[in-house]
């Protein structure tokens, strides 16, 4: 049992030293990784509507991926992409929290004009009470 | 032996993965000190203001995972790894932002959870408080009702009684009424009886008036013990009595004024009647026509008016009657007279109108200069004043002067009329006679006639036996067309002419058509209406020149275009 579970991390850790030893011994990251990470970012980027820092941050790290990606600096593309996609997890979280703030302002509002439907509704009951009493005594006089 | 190369190959891969991150973290990349030293205050910075808002609390593993990057990332850099030091702080401000932004999604879910629980307890309250009004309200209602029944009893216990004492009120009220109708008959029966003591009762039904008179006091005794049923029968009884005592009374007072009364009466009447009359015949002048009538008609009258103050009034009767006859004799006489003297001077006075009128009319169709000015430019209005003229002339003949009148004054009208038409058309023609001078090539002729402005195409504008227009003018064409359709008000005759080569019945055949076809280019080709062109081939009747040689006959082929300026339509 032992056997085979040692033999399976072998086999993982191999492949995978074999792809790093690849990648990074060989002069670095792959150009269609790197591709395909930075359009990853961008699909995210497009996919958030609001207009905050991160997001500004965002693409700035997206376009410096970019260039660095037509300079063939695959590495530095790399990093820089994966940075952007840092700040957008960020950008997207943040627009989250805000749809939560504006629910709430939401209902907050509704919560003021509950508390007038329900001093409305103590008037009338006021009114209709003093009303009784007014024709009570006058009946009793 | 396998799992000693298991071995070797799981530490080659370890190995392998150590020296990528060695590559990635430090090994490749160059870092610029500056953003380096930014990265790592902006990750400080975010850090601090996370734990400013107390997001530790709220998104605590994201929060320590951004701490630990960071001094992780401060290790590095001690270990001279800038470029891995920099991955790290960049990593750490992200987690740190990260933090915040679920520290916020967690705080707006709490406001909201808070929110909905207190509007929940709101809407329960605002429920509450509507059923107790719903209530409160409904015994308001029943009370107002319980209220409004009480009243209504009360109101019926008041009418109950209101009408219990309008019977009373009633019953009574009939009783008064008897009572003043009782009285009234008693004092209408005392009325009579003082008419009747005026008028000479006591002479004339003594016995009666008293009878009349104590039943009246028997009755007012009845009335005032209120024996109402006794009194009525007795006051009615009264009233006739009383009524017939005035009766009798004024009847035999009358019969003995009656025949002195009567006689006077009509003697002023008639004198009455003589007076208005010769007041009427004054009016026609009757101390004129008939003077001895009035003057007897006075004389009676001052006789019939002195008879009276002797009271002979059948005298005086009489001669009111005489001069009566007198003075309407007179007024028939003065009034036929008066009817004839004002015939006459109505009769002279037309006479004398009729002949001025006729002398007018003298004056101003003696005055050639107008007469002719007028029978060329409003012909129409001039024949018709000379109709008038000679019905007048008739009619004078005849000393119809009413006629005379008539005719002459729808004359003179007419005249006026003609002159007025004559000024118009004479201003309209030189206005049109300026425009077709401007527009039209000065080879053209342009002449007034009696019929109006004629535009005249002569010199080959067709060629001998031929009716197609000569292409040279169709500009002249095109100006004239503009011209006609300028000119809307009038109606324009195109009347062709031919040479005298050839047959009569051929050459008004070709004129005819020649027209035909001006007139179809003008309409077609240069705007001018249809409706308004009339085509007429007169043919060889009327030439302007000999026919002998060619250069006349060049002239007689031609089309004249005429504008009926003055209401000529042939």
């Amino acid at each position: 049992m032992q056997d085979n579970m040692l033999s399976v991390k072998v086999m993982f850790f191999s492949m995978l030293g074999a792809v790093s030893f690849l990648v990074g011994g060989c002069g670095g990251i792959p150009p269609e990784m790197v591709a395909e990470q930075i359009q990853g970012v961008s699909i995210k980027i497009q996919a958030v509507s609001n207009q905050s820092e991160s997001l500004t941050e965002a693409e700035n790290y997206l376009r410096q991926a970019k260039d660095a990606q037509l300079n063939k600096q695959w590495q530095q593309a790399y990093q820089l992409s994966q940075w952007a996609e840092m700040r957008v997890k960020v950008a997207i979280a943040i627009e989250s929290a805000e749809n939560v703030e504006k629910r709430a302002d939401k209902i907050e509002q509704l919560l003021i004009e509950q508390k007038k439907a329900v001093e409305l509704a103590r008037t009338s009951y006021e009114t209709a009470e003093s009303n009784l009493y007014l024709l009570q005594k006058e009946r009793n006089q | 032996m396998i799992r000693c190369r298991l071995n070797c190959l799981f530490v080659f891969g370890r190995l392998s993965l150590l020296w990528v991150m060695l590559c990635v973290g430090c090994g490749t990349v160059k870092v610029d000190p500056l953003e380096l030293g930014r990265c790592f205050h902006q990750a400080e910075q975010a850090i601090e203001i996370a734990r400013q808002q107390n997001v530790p609390e709220l998104a605590e593993s994201a929060f320590y995972q951004a701490d630990q990057l960071l001094i992780q990332a401060k290790k590095a850099l001690e270990d001279g790894q800038q470029g891995y030091g920099l991955e790290l702080a960049v990593r750490a401000q992200s987690e740190a932002d990260y933090a915040v932004a679920i520290a916020r999604q967690i705080q707006g879910q709490e406001k909201i959870e808070q929110l909905n629980k207190q509007l929940s307890v709101a809407q329960i309250e605002e429920n509450s408080l509507k059923v107790k009004a719903a209530q409160a309200y409904q015994s308001l209602a029943e009370e107002r009702a319980t209220q409004a029944e009480a009243r209504a009893e009360a109101a019926e216990r008041k009418a109950n009684l209101a009408e219990g004492t309008a019977d009373q009120a009633k019953q009574k009220s009939s009783a008064e009424i008897q009572r003043a109708s009782i009285q009234l008959q008693l004092d209408r029966a005392k009325i009579y009886l003082e008419i009747a003591k005026a008028a000479g009762s006591d002479v004339h039904a003594p016995t009666d008036y008293l009878q009349a008179e104590s039943t009246i006091r028997e009755g007012e005794e009845l009335l005032n013990n209120y024996q109402l049923e006794a009194a009525r029968d007795l006051s009615a009884h009264a009233e006739a009595l009383a009524k017939d005592v005035q009766m009798v009374t004024m009847v035999a007072a009358a019969e003995e004024q009656t025949n002195s009364s009567q006689v006077l009466a009509m003697a002023e009447l008639t004198i009455q009647q003589v007076e208005d009359e010769i007041r009427q015949s004054i009016k026609f002048n009757a101390e004129t026509h008939a003077p001895d009538n009035i003057a007897e008609a006075k004389r009676l009258l001052d006789q019939a008016k002195l008879q009276i103050t002797q009271e002979s009034y059948q005298l005086s009767y009489q001669s009111a009657k005489r001069a009566l006859v007198q003075s309407e004799k007179a007024t028939a006489i003065a009034e036929n007279s008066e009817k004839e003297r004002q015939k006459a001077e109505a009769e002279a006075e037309q006479t004398a109108q009729a002949k001025d009128i006729i002398f007018k009319l003298d004056e101003q169709l003696n005055n050639k200069e107008i007469i002719e000015r007028i029978s060329q430019l409003a012909n129409t209005d001039y024949q018709s004043v000379l109709t008038h003229y000679e019905k007048a002339k008739k009619a004078e003949k005849q000393e119809n002067y009413p006629e005379v009148l008539t005719q002459g004054q729808r004359g003179l009208t007419r005249l006026k009329s003609a002159i007025n038409t004559a000024d118009s058309v004479e201003e309209k023609e030189k206005e049109l006679e300026q425009q077709l001078r401007q527009q039209m090539p000065k080879n053209v002729q342009i002449e007034r006639t009696e019929k109006g402005i004629m535009v005249r195409l002569d010199t080959d504008i067709f060629e001998p036996n031929s009716i197609t227009l000569n292409p040279k003018h169709y500009s002249a064409l095109k100006r004239l067309g503009y011209v006609i359709k300028s000119n809307a008000s009038y109606k324009i005759n195109i009347e062709a002419h031919s040479d005298s080569i050839g047959s009569d019945k051929a050459n008004l055949a070709m004129s005819q058509k020649r027209a035909d076809n001006f007139s179809l280019y003008l309409s077609q080709k240069c705007g001018a209406p249809k409706e308004r062109l009339k085509a007429i081939g007169l043919g060889e009747e009327f030439p302007v020149a000999s026919n002998i040689n060619r250069n006349g006959r060049a002239k007689n082929r031609r089309v004249d275009t005429i504008f009926l300026t003055r209401g000529m339509s042939e």
